[in-house]
């Protein structure tokens, strides 16, 4: 029997103006695994995150996540439901400290979010929540540099860090190694290995090897239309795939 | 049925002045993404002008040029300083920067015309009725239905129509690659201000004619401006113009009907237009991520 | 403790300098002050600026009037009043600008502070339309066997100072609570904080209401200054006021309220008599200071109380 999908996308079409970015996507993402996201630049992955994670509404069809309709919540709501992304371009507060940045995540978890006194022990306590994330993820004699001091790749490591705070069921990363170096994005895919469990993830990525090597399947979007879903090696047999990517190394 | 139609009419043109008001700002919004509260201070400006040229015994019809060119050259001097320095900046700081400026002018203005009110020397060329299915309608209302229309047409025509306009909008979009093409973006955003500007003390001086000039005129008028470029949501001229019309005909039909509580249910409209529409009734769908 | 001994000296000055009418003064402005410290919850940490905080001030206003003049000055009554009124208005204003940032949250506050002033303006039973409300009874304080008149001058700026330490103190704690790490959140990367979860509109709504609580309490006790209250209260040229206070003290530093409104009222008042033209002058101040000093007179003390040695509370994120 198989399992259902955590995720399912039914006939999701979205324009803007003229273009249309997704014309009638259907997918259905299973639970615990890996799920690459690949396409041209264009295809319409970001839009579909977008959809998604709540921050686009679609012209048509339908989003399930975990057998329930989901396209009346708020971003804020499907993130309560277990439903995390994290950005492409990276959104931290460079204001803030890492230790303050994750802080801010893991209160929304555990509910402190809206308190309007301080709480000593429960504020104490995702404090430390917040902590052995970040040792975790090796980032812990960082913990008290300002975000905006930190490099490319560090930086990127913390928005996965506060991604993983919100403890989703679903996780959804829009391009998490974009401009890192080879080691910097081995570090990060050995962390979302360790924090897999049960969790569920989609990875939009243009790093093919990356994608190949840690996704168990790949889904491939072109010009708004899911053209594959498949095991990696299936995907690089596919022909309509490889003439998606013309040229680009597979 | 006749008194429906006068009332009507007198409703276009209270919407045409508006109109021509908020234009003004919602030009600087969409083409230099600048909020101007100082706005209501060139109305009141083009106001004074207008009233002193028609004292004056000047031509009739060059009062509205030469209020266009007070307003204008305000407007240049402004750009200069201090407002050149604030095109970059957040909105919040353009608010605060315009609204303290436009205190300091309505307090100038206070000191060299006075604190009375001050009506509108009406020439003869523009006294007197229409009449309109027996109804008389005032003349001047005519004048500025007439005046406003042409005006509107025209700015529409050096937006969407010429070079300038097109380099205007292309600013807006990206600046830099404006000025890849060799393109002075500065001049540009100079000529808006003066444009705009213009526009105001324009409204201004037809608007004498209806509201007289008093201190104080600046700031009603700005809040009317305002309401109608929100309404008609940002960076969208031709929301403008619809939310001017929609505007002139609830306030005026409020008036009719229910005096005492017109202006709550202008208010109330707009408050609840925005509720149901955050962004303005014909804004456009920006990507928010 | 030690850290609130200038701020508590300071207030403490007036009380052995000044006259009657001067403390009268001096309450009027830390009344004032404390609605600008609300404020600035709004404009310093919420980014949210609010051409309708006057509404939510001068609602408290009448509403302590009208039941001084039911019910007798009673100061926890007057109080209680006020501030129920004022958190009303301020929930009311919250729900309707919940979705609205920027300029249309200023247009709409602005609407909905100008509902207020015509129902002031106009409403002749309830509020005394464009006359006010007076006749109001001095303030007193009932303790059950006894009741000590509040209404001297000196009593008068004893309560004013001692609720303007209230505010800045309810202020303070919100801002240190999570809420208010989640509200400048809200601020700097609103998506990003929806993306963590967090309900922006839930989390404004909180913030007006804690504004709202602490504008009321000022706004109860202004009644009792000059024993008058009317529609110039509740008017948006006195939120424009306030901003503008807000801003000369220094905007998201709490304290720049209090100097805001030190600066803006003592210019308003004491040039007033010299010239005519006190407003041109405070419009060329203000304006020079968004120029040339956008971050208020406060962070110009802070720094120079970091140079005489002085152990800064440190200093928290404004615009």
């Amino acid at each position: 029997m198989a399992p259902e999908p955590i995720l399912s996308l039914s006939g999701i079409a979205r324009s803007f103006g003229d273009l249309a970015v997704l014309r009638g996507v259907d997918l259905d993402v299973l639970t615990g695994e890996i799920l690459g996201l690949i396409g041209p630049n264009g295809a319409g992955k970001t839009s579909l995150f977008n959809i998604i994670s709540g921050f686009l509404e679609p012209d048509s069809g339908t989003v399930s996540f975990r057998g329930r309709n989901i396209r009346p919540l708020s971003p804020a709501e499907r993130v309560h439901r277990g439903l995390v992304r994290s950005f492409q371009s990276s959104t931290i507060f460079p204001d803030l400290t890492v230790e303050e940045n994750v802080a801010l995540a893991v209160r929304s978890r555990k509910s402190l979010a809206y308190r309007w006194w301080r709480p000593r022990a429960a504020l104490s306590e995702a404090d430390q929540v917040a902590l052995r994330l970040l040792a975790d993820a090796g980032l812990e004699d960082d913990r008290r540099r300002l975000a905006r001091d930190l490099s490319h790749g560090t930086n990127r490591l913390l928005d996965v860090v506060m991604a993983l705070a919100l403890e989703p069921a679903l996780l959804l990363l829009d391009e998490p190694t974009a401009g890192l170096s080879k080691a910097e994005a081995e570090r990060l895919t050995a962390l979302l290995r360790r924090r897999r469990g049960s969790m569920t993830m989609i990875m939009i990525a243009h790093d093919l090897d990356i994608v190949f090597s840690f996704c168990d399947r790949i889904a491939v979007l072109d010009l708004g239309h899911m053209i594959a879903i498949d095991t990696p090696a299936a995907i690089r047999a596919n022909p309509r795939v490889q003439a998606a990517y013309l040229g680009q190394s597979a | 049925m006749a008194y429906y139609l006068i009332q009507a009419l007198n409703a276009v043109s209270l919407s045409v002045l508006l109109m021509l008001l908020a234009l003004g700002l919602s030009l600087m919004l969409s083409l230099m993404n600048f909020i101007n509260l100082a706005h209501g201070s060139f109305y009141l400006l083009g106001s004074y002008v207008a009233i002193f040229w028609l004292a004056a015994g000047l031509p009739w019809y060059l009062a509205l040029p030469a209020a266009f060119l007070a307003a204008a050259l305000a407007g240049l001097i402004l750009d200069r300083y201090p407002l050149g320095l604030f095109y970059q900046r957040t909105h919040l700081m353009q608010v605060l920067l315009t609204y303290g400026l436009s205190v300091m002018f309505a307090d100038l203005m206070r000191w060299g015309f006075g604190a009375e009110i001050m009506s509108l020397p009406m020439p003869d060329a523009l006294r007197g009725v229409v009449f309109i299915l027996g109804l008389p309608f005032p003349l001047y209302r005519l004048y500025v239905i007439g005046v406003g229309i042409v005006l509107a047409f025209g700015l529409w025509y050096l937006v969407e129509r010429t070079l300038w306009g097109a380099a205007m909008r292309a600013c807006v979009s990206d600046r830099r690659m404006v000025e890849t093409l060799g393109i002075d973006t500065r001049r540009i955003f100079t000529v808006a201000m003066v444009v705009a500007g213009g526009l105001g003390g324009l409204a201004g001086a037809l608007g004498g004619g209806l509201l007289s000039a008093y201190p104080g005129l600046d700031e009603e008028v700005l809040l009317l401006a305002l309401l109608v470029v929100v309404v008609g949501g940002l960076g969208n001229m031709t929301g403008t113009v619809l939310s001017a019309i929609l505007t002139g005909f609830i306030t005026t039909f409020a008036r009719i009907f229910l005096p005492e509580f017109a202006n709550v249910i202008s208010l109330g409209a707009v408050a609840a237009i925005l509720l149901i529409r955050p962004d303005g009734l014909f804004a456009h769908k920006a990507r928010r991520v | 403790m030690i850290r609130q001994l200038p701020l508590l000296i300071l207030l403490a000055l007036p009380l052995l300098l000044g006259d009657g009418y001067h403390l009268r003064f001096a309450a009027e402005v830390l009344i004032m002050a404390t609605a600008v410290i609300s404020l600035d919850l709004l404009i310093g940490y919420g980014g949210l600026v609010s051409l309708g905080h006057a509404a939510i001030f001068g609602t408290a206003a009448y509403a302590a009037a009208l039941t001084a003049i039911r019910f007798g000055a009673n100061l926890p009554l007057v109080l209680a009043a006020g501030v129920i009124a004022a958190t009303v208005i301020a929930g009311l204003m919250a729900l309707l600008a919940r979705r609205s940032s920027g300029l249309f949250f200023l247009i709409l506050t602005l609407v909905g502070g100008q509902i207020v002033w015509e129902v002031a303006f106009h409403w002749r039973d309830l509020t005394g339309a464009a006359d006010g409300l007076r006749g109001i009874p001095p303030l007193t304080l009932d303790l059950g066997i006894t009741s000590l008149p509040l209404a001297s001058s000196p009593a008068l700026y004893l309560v004013a100072a001692i609720i303007c330490l209230a505010g800045l103190s309810l202020a303070r704690s919100f801002v240190d609570a999570p809420i208010g790490r989640a509200l400048v959140g809200t601020r700097e990367q609103p998506l990003r904080m929806e993306a963590l979860g967090y309900d922006i509109g839930r989390i404004r709504l909180r913030t007006m209401l804690a504004a709202g609580v602490i504008a009321g309490l000022a706004g109860s006790i202004y009644p009792f200054v000059n024993q008058y209250v009317g529609p110039n209260a509740v008017h948006w040229t006195l939120s424009a006021a306030m901003i503008i206070m807000a801003v000369l003290g220094g905007v998201g530093t709490l304290y720049g309220g209090l100097i805001g409104a030190v600066v803006y009222m003592t210019i308003q008042t004491y040039l007033s008599s010299y010239t005519d033209r006190w407003q041109l002058i405070i419009g060329a101040i203000f304006v020079g200071t968004v120029i040339l000093m956008p971050h208020g007179i406060m962070p110009v003390i802070g720094s120079l109380a970091r140079r005489l040695g002085w152990r800064n509370p440190e200093a928290d994120h404004g615009a």
